[in-house]
């Protein structure tokens, strides 16, 4: 299992107002340290149009993440893809890649926010289109390893037929998660166990050798080998020792949900209430939370059957110097305690 | 009149970089870049992160993209940089519009750019309002050219050049800085370099 981490989101937010530019200068601050450290790779996020300045433009920022490391890889968890015109992601991308020894990943997801939709001059109704437009072109000529987001089964479903890599977010349950990757790879079977393109030949970037994803038949010979697609998880996750430590990271888990509930309460038309459930959400997410020492968060973390774990650690609350901390423990005491036997190939 | 360095034409990722860092440490005002649509913010990114003071001059071919894409892509270049964006917007003068109205800060069709910029306005020119100019590498005839242009009350410039980046920040930036540039300083920097060379 890898470890990543996540989510850089760039915010200056309610709890912790700061400045912009110091966001994007800790970001490069802290890309270098994970890869010091031994974490697998750096996710960002993105929205649009939000108060508290939200990252729009994840490619660039990744650029900036790649451009002060050598070995770390950095993924977007997730970029909008229908918010997004699919040539200009997939052209961008492939130049990344090839750029940066094939260290970006490009996980895709479809928003949520009308607002979003309506500031780029498109309806959110259509986003299930524009999604499976967007998968199209990528999948064509895959430019990158690529992770779907996803939060039903209907969705991961989708990510499986396609062979494309499903990356869990939020706060699930563990039977929710392993729901989820169930059914993301029986449908990678059903549809004759597609190549997915993390396996995809580096000349495959500039277009020179299309891989096969979503051609099963062409496929055929290689997938009796080919293991099913990558699964990522996000989860909320901190190493800490004492009672008191818990607690606060913990406080500082639930606290960040507030995040979210601006997120929602901007989405008027989602049809669920947002202040309403927040403390219900906080608590669920607080159950999820992978919380310890890292032994204790290794044994946790042993329990699901996915092969890269994002630990969600980028919240608003906690000072620079105790993510900083969280950072370099999660590589030097987490990352030798896990096993680098999953199916990720970098 | 300010020189920044066209690098639009030179075709290798490294070469760019290359240069972008030399025309840095030389006190150039910008580099220009471009590229396939996508590429060319990520490309004054890593521009960026290589260099400490140069702008970074983006031309962006907003085609069938929205121009909030635009501007949230220089909103981000712009705190990487840390104040060092400029976008060169190649699209309708609407767009264009469009684009420097988001990066000044105001609310367009209902959107506010978020983040806004670092910078308390971007420029945001029209492609095809830039001047720029190939030089030829041979200093005389040179130096006219920017004579020219500088006395015809340009501002900003960019440039292509054959040569080393210090011929051109030592004979040509300097010259085009002002209207009283004594040229022999130039010239007897060359001579004190010659042993060197």
């Amino acid at each position: 299992m890898k470890i990543g981490i996540g989510l850089w989101c760039l915010q200056s937010t309610a709890t912790a107002p700061r400045s912009f530019t110091a966001a994007y200068q800790d970001l490069l601050d802290d890309a270098r340290l994970a890869e010091q450290v031994g974490v697998h790779s750096l996710w960002l996020s993105e929205h649009h149009g939000y108060h508290d300045g939200y990252c729009p433009a994840l490619l660039p920022a990744a650029a900036g993440a790649l451009s002060v490391t050598e070995r770390l890889e950095v993924g977007t968890g997730v970029l909008l893809l229908p918010l997004q015109r699919p040539e200009r992601v997939r052209t961008a991308t492939a130049d990344l890649n090839r750029r940066y020894g094939r260290r970006f990943h490009l996980g895709m997801g479809m928003g949520y926010r009308p607002g979003e939709f309506r500031a780029k001059g498109l309806d959110m109704t259509d986003r299930v289109r524009l999604m499976n437009r967007g998968l199209d072109k990528m999948t064509a000529e895959p430019p990158a390893p690529l992770w779907v987001g996803v939060t039903s089964e209907v969705a991961a479903r989708r990510a499986g037929r396609r062979g494309l890599g499903l990356f869990i977010s939020g706060a699930f349950s563990p039977t929710v998660v392993e729901t989820l990757v169930a059914a993301h790879r029986q449908a990678w079977h059903d549809a004759g166990e597609p190549a997915g393109p993390e396996r995809a030949a580096p000349d495959a970037i500039d277009g020179d050798a299309a891989p096969t994803a979503g051609q099963p038949t062409a496929a055929a010979p290689l997938m009796k080998t080919a293991p099913p697609p990558p699964v990522g998880l996000l989860r909320n996750l901190w190493l800490a020792d004492s009672a008191a430590e818990r607690r606060q990271a913990l406080d500082w888990v639930r606290s960040s949900y507030l995040v979210y509930a601006g997120l929602g309460w901007g989405a008027d038309d989602t049809g669920v209430d947002f202040a309403a459930q927040i403390e219900a959400s906080m608590d669920e997410v607080e159950a999820s939370a992978v919380v310890g020492s890292a032994d204790q968060v290794a044994e946790g973390l042993a329990e699901y059957d996915v092969d890269l774990v994002v630990a969600r650690i980028g919240y608003d609350q906690p000072p620079r110097s105790a993510l900083r901390q969280v950072i370099e423990r999660i590589g030097t005491e987490l990352v030798p305690r896990l096993s680098s036997s999953g199916r990720l190939t970098s | 009149m300010r020189l920044g360095l066209d690098l639009r034409a030179v075709a290798d990722h490294s070469t760019r970089l290359d240069l972008a860092v030399k025309a840095d440490r030389l006190g150039l005002w910008a580099v220009l870049v471009g590229g396939t649509a996508g590429t060319e913010v990520t490309e004054a990114t890593a521009i960026a992160i290589s260099t400490d003071h140069i702008h970074l001059a983006v031309h962006f071919d907003v085609g069938p993209d929205h121009p909030l894409t635009v501007a949230e892509e220089v909103a981000v270049l712009d705190h990487l940089s840390q104040r060092r964006a400029l976008a060169i917007v190649d699209g309708s003068a609407e767009v264009v519009t469009h684009v420097d109205r988001l990066l000044a800060g105001n609310i367009v069709d209902g959107v506010a750019l978020a983040p806004p910029p670092a910078q308390t306005r971007v420029p945001v020119w029209p492609a095809d309002a830039i001047e720029r100019v190939d030089l030829s590498g041979d200093l005389e005839s040179d130096r006219q050219t920017i004579d020219t242009y500088r006395d015809g009350g340009c501002t900003h410039l960019f440039v292509t050049w054959p040569h080393s980046l210090l011929k051109l920040a030592r004979h040509l930036a300097t010259r085009a800085a002002g209207p009283d540039f004594p040229q022999i300083v130039a010239d007897l920097a060359d001579v004190v370099d010659e042993p060197r060379e």
